[in-house]
């Protein structure tokens, strides 16, 4: 313990330094700053987020919509093709139903990212002014908006896919985990790339590694039909999990943005 | 050097520091709350911007800046046993800012070794602190900054992990080895 205690008399050179007027100084600067500064109202992210539903939400879930009845036409069309048209057709129809909902899933999550980059692209700033709000904590309630929208989209998906006659399993290989692949990587990029990195290669990146993945499922459910399953259902947990942890890290870094910034 | 912290039991609450205590006592408007607060944490404070700044003025100049910073964000403080962290990352950021804006780059070993100065009783204390000086000199800057604030502000290991961002593990190592590389240097 010795060591601690000389370093520690080492470092000790305020003793040396007459500071009582000082900070007898500093208390009175202290107390005028205090007076000086009003009461500012904190929102909460709960708050700013239900305040913001009016004006942001209802944009971009209205957009999602838009997108979304264009893949159910999409889909309506693929199923739409019978024996009539040929059976070629309708075989390549019926093969195409499975590719199409990957398709899918890949646009859910791209059509977030022009959402997202309006933002970070005009560097705008009046929501962070009039709720002291940093970047990040505003994006992350814009996150949570694009994510509800999202869910919303993957259920119309999911029950239409059902209407359809697609089987389960298929559904939940084709649609479930290219969503959530392309979601993780999405949002991983998002994170620790720069703005204009992600929006020229984000979306390919994102689009291809769920592709990816799609080709994968396909294969491992020739090659494993007993077990590649539940293989799958674990990676859809950790896709879960990765999600969860990058949207907690946004959070928590957006917060001690907000602490130390003017 | 600032008072140990001392847990206020409360019936339904959970336990409070002192700090949270007298930041839950400004907030609801006690201004002396605040006096106190800042009387308990001004000589650290001012050690820890002594050893960051180039000359003693503006030293003083970033503690000043660091409590009226303390000052304006108090309001975000949660009161949840983690001031002192809260207080030092100010400090911390403040000092840098000021280096910023003065143009100063790092502390130069002669500044280092010109505090040390400060104190000369005899010929064996001087020439120990001058040797400590060597030694501390010898580390990089993010060692240095880690062995300040273990050594001379007394932190806990997680409050330094807090201040500067790193996890503690890392702090953990490059503490270990930052004291044996000292100790080599001051024995050998």
């Amino acid at each position: 313990m010795n060591h601690k205690n000389q370093w520690n008399s080492f470092f000790a050179i305020e003793q040396q330094i007459h500071y009582s007027r000082h900070m007898q100084e500093t208390i009175k600067l202290a107390h005028s700053a205090n007076a000086m500064h009003t009461a500012r109202c904190h929102i909460p992210l709960r708050t700013m987020v239900a305040k913001q539903v009016k004006f942001f939400a209802l944009k971009i879930w209205l957009f999602q919509g838009l997108v979304l009845a264009a893949l159910c036409a999409l889909l309506f069309q693929l199923y739409s093709i019978n024996a009539a048209y040929g059976i070629d057709a309708f075989t390549w129809a019926k093969h195409s139903l499975p590719k199409s909902l990957c398709l899918c899933s890949v646009t859910v999550v791209i059509c977030a990212i022009p959402l997202l980059s309006r933002p970070t692209r005009y560097k705008m700033a009046e929501l962070e002014q009039s709720t002291y709000f940093s970047v990040r904590g505003n994006l992350l309630a814009q996150l949570l908006f694009i994510g509800t929208g999202d869910i919303g989209m993957l259920s119309v998906l999911v029950l239409l896919a059902i209407r359809l006659q697609i089987a389960g399993d298929t559904i939940f290989l084709s649609l479930i985990i290219p969503f959530l692949t392309a979601a993780a990587s999405g949002l991983m990029l998002w994170i620790r790339t720069s703005p204009s990195f992600f929006h020229k290669a984000g979306a390919i990146l994102c689009g291809l590694s769920a592709l990816f993945v799609y080709k994968i499922t396909d294969n491992s459910m020739l090659f494993l039909p007993d077990t590649a399953f539940y293989v799958w259902i674990l990676y859809a947990l950790i896709c879960i999990a990765v999600l969860y942890r990058e949207c907690k890290k946004l959070y928590c870094r957006g917060i001690f943005d907000m602490l130390l910034t003017e | 050097m600032a008072e140990p912290l001392r847990k206020i039991r409360r019936t339904k609450e959970p336990a409070l520091t002192h700090e949270d205590d007298l930041i839950k006592q400004f907030k609801k408007g006690r201004q002396e709350c605040l006096d106190e607060l800042i009387r308990l944490y001004y000589p650290v404070i001012l050690r820890y911007c002594l050893w960051h700044m180039p000359d003693k003025d503006s030293a003083q100049d970033a503690v000043q800046e660091t409590f009226l910073k303390l000052v304006r964000f108090i309001g975000r403080y949660e009161p949840r046993g983690q001031f002192r962290a809260f207080l030092y990352r100010i400090a911390a950021n403040t000092c840098t800012d000021m280096k910023r804006s003065l143009s100063s780059t790092e502390f130069l070993t002669e500044q280092i070794i010109e505090n040390t100065r400060y104190e000369e009783n005899g010929f064996q204390a001087a020439n120990d602190r001058q040797q400590l000086a060597t030694a501390y000199c010898a580390l990089d800057n993010e060692t240095r900054e880690l062995v300040l604030l273990r050594y001379g502000q007394e932190l806990t290991l997680r409050e330094i992990a807090t201040v500067t961002g790193l996890p503690l593990r890392t702090v953990q190592t490059r503490l270990r080895k930052a004291v044996k590389t000292m100790r080599n240097i001051l024995d050998g």
